[in-house]
């Protein structure tokens, strides 16, 4: 299927054959993928009808398009959800005095927005220097400095610092220049 | 610099209390501060793996995407993807036609292999391996780009049940990296389907004892293996090791040992 925004088109209109194929083409291998990382069938049941339904709402509202091809960005859609998932998990294992029962379409409807913010970093990320994102890369992972500088045969830890803070500038600006930026921070 | 610094150490958690509580502070009272450290905190979040970077509840966004969830058409499509799911994953209902060509197929073979043998032995194990070994909801190869479509065409002939034809196919590409746990499955499969279980066996356990991602699915299948041929207690020990170690189809593996 060349036309990326025919199965968003589908699932607006409910098309049910469409939809089954969107099922046959994607499902297995995002169930395998979820079951490989500490979920079950079930989760990947879930996850997998949370994320058509994420594009079906986000296709709804703004008609958005898809860079990729369609598979790749429902793939990358239910990686997300699932770290979604498993970090939602965490915070209700150590923050056990706030649990709070949140219902399903609350959860789809922030997911949204934070697939879009998610989508705006990567791509800003994708625009830097290949040094400046292998660094980065390593910066967020909470890697330590002394790493950083072995890996990139830096001189001292100060050397790589500074270089973190210069791509981190260059980072961060594309990011505000970007209009979707100012969508996603002035709500 | 010096602020980056601070924020820096604050999200690897490197702040001393009373630092940590004056930058609590400052967070409040001084926003071009806080908007610095909400970038930072969600670049953080969102580009590290193991993180995710989650919105604030209750903006004006957030409640227009609610809005349309709560619409008629999208409870629609709610419906229509709980249905798809179901009939996707159940075992019963998703099978339809080739379900029903599967049972011509066992039918045949029983026809070749005379009625007494199976009518009476367990023909319970033979249709709880049929219910469990969801022959059409093996993953497929049919995406795979160039070289790797003659196993499309091998699974093309597997779904048929020309399984010696599919044989030859996966036998010759046995030794390529990519999609080898999946080509161990087949493999196995189609010897099961022959009734070679020698073979399949072999196929399965080269897949357990790979160092592949999938290799603890090899378990699963050669439990079913054991279930086709009767040997219940050793089915029952492989899939107590399933689910003990939570290999792949844990859940399945304990229903099953349930039905044994």
């Amino acid at each position: 299927m060349t036309d990326n925004s025919f199965f968003l088109k589908a699932l607006i209109a409910n098309d049910s054959k469409a939809i089954k194929d969107i099922y046959k083409a994607n499902f297995f291998k995002v169930r395998s993928f979820i079951v490989k990382n500490r979920g079950q069938e079930q989760d990947a049941e879930d996850i997998f009808q949370k994320a058509l339904l994420q594009l079906a709402v986000r296709y709804k509202k703004e008609k958005f398009i898809i860079n990729t091809s369609f598979e790749a960005y429902l793939f990358t859609v239910c990686k997300n959800l699932w770290r979604r998932e498993l970090n939602t998990n965490k915070i209700r294992v150590t923050n056990n005095d706030n649990l709070e029962l949140k219902d399903d379409n609350e959860d789809i409807a922030l997911a949204v927005l934070e697939q879009k913010r998610w989508e705006l970093f990567t791509e800003s990320l994708d625009l830097i220097s290949e040094n400046c994102k292998q660094i980065l890369k390593l910066f967020f992972a909470k890697t330590a400095y002394a790493e950083i500088m072995e890996r990139f045969n830096y001189n001292s830890e100060t050397v790589v610092r500074q270089r973190v803070f210069k791509c981190k500038n260059s980072l961060k600006a594309i990011v505000r220049n970007d209009k979707r930026y100012k969508a996603l921070t002035e709500l | 610099m010096k602020d980056d610094i601070l924020i820096d150490n604050y999200l690897r958690g490197l702040l001393s209390k009373d630092e940590e509580q004056s930058f609590l502070k400052r967070l409040k009272s001084d926003i071009d501060f806080n908007e610095k450290f909400q970038l930072e905190k969600q670049l953080f979040d969102a580009l590290d793996e193991e993180s995710w970077s989650f919105a604030e509840r209750n903006t004006n966004e957030a409640n227009e995407y609610l809005e349309i969830l709560n619409s008629k058409d999208i409870k629609n499509l709610k419906k229509t993807l709980a249905e798809t799911s179901t009939g996707f994953n159940s075992k019963k209902t998703n099978t339809g036609n080739k379900r029903f060509f599967y049972y011509l197929a066992a039918a045949s073979i029983i026809v070749l292999l005379g009625f007494q043998m199976f009518f009476n032995q367990n023909i319970s194990n033979q249709d709880l391996y049929e219910e469990y070994v969801g022959l059409n909801d093996l993953p497929s190869f049919v995406s795979r780009s160039d070289g790797s479509n003659k196993l499309a065409n091998a699974q093309e002939l597997f779904e048929k049940g020309q399984y010696a034809d599919a044989l030859d196919i996966f036998n010759v590409f046995e030794s390529q990296i990519e999609n080898r746990s999946n080509l161990l499955i087949y493999k196995g499969l189609s010897y099961v389907e022959l009734e070679d279980y020698e073979n399949a066996e072999q196929a399965f356990n080269d897949l357990v004892t790979s160092d592949l991602l999938d290799a603890e699915k090899g378990y699963w299948y050669k439990a079913l293996l054991y279930l086709k041929q009767d040997k219940v207690l050793e089915t029952e020990g492989i899939l107590e090791t399933i689910v003990s170690e939570n290999f792949f189809n844990s859940k399945k593996a304990r229903d099953l040992l349930k039905e044994l």
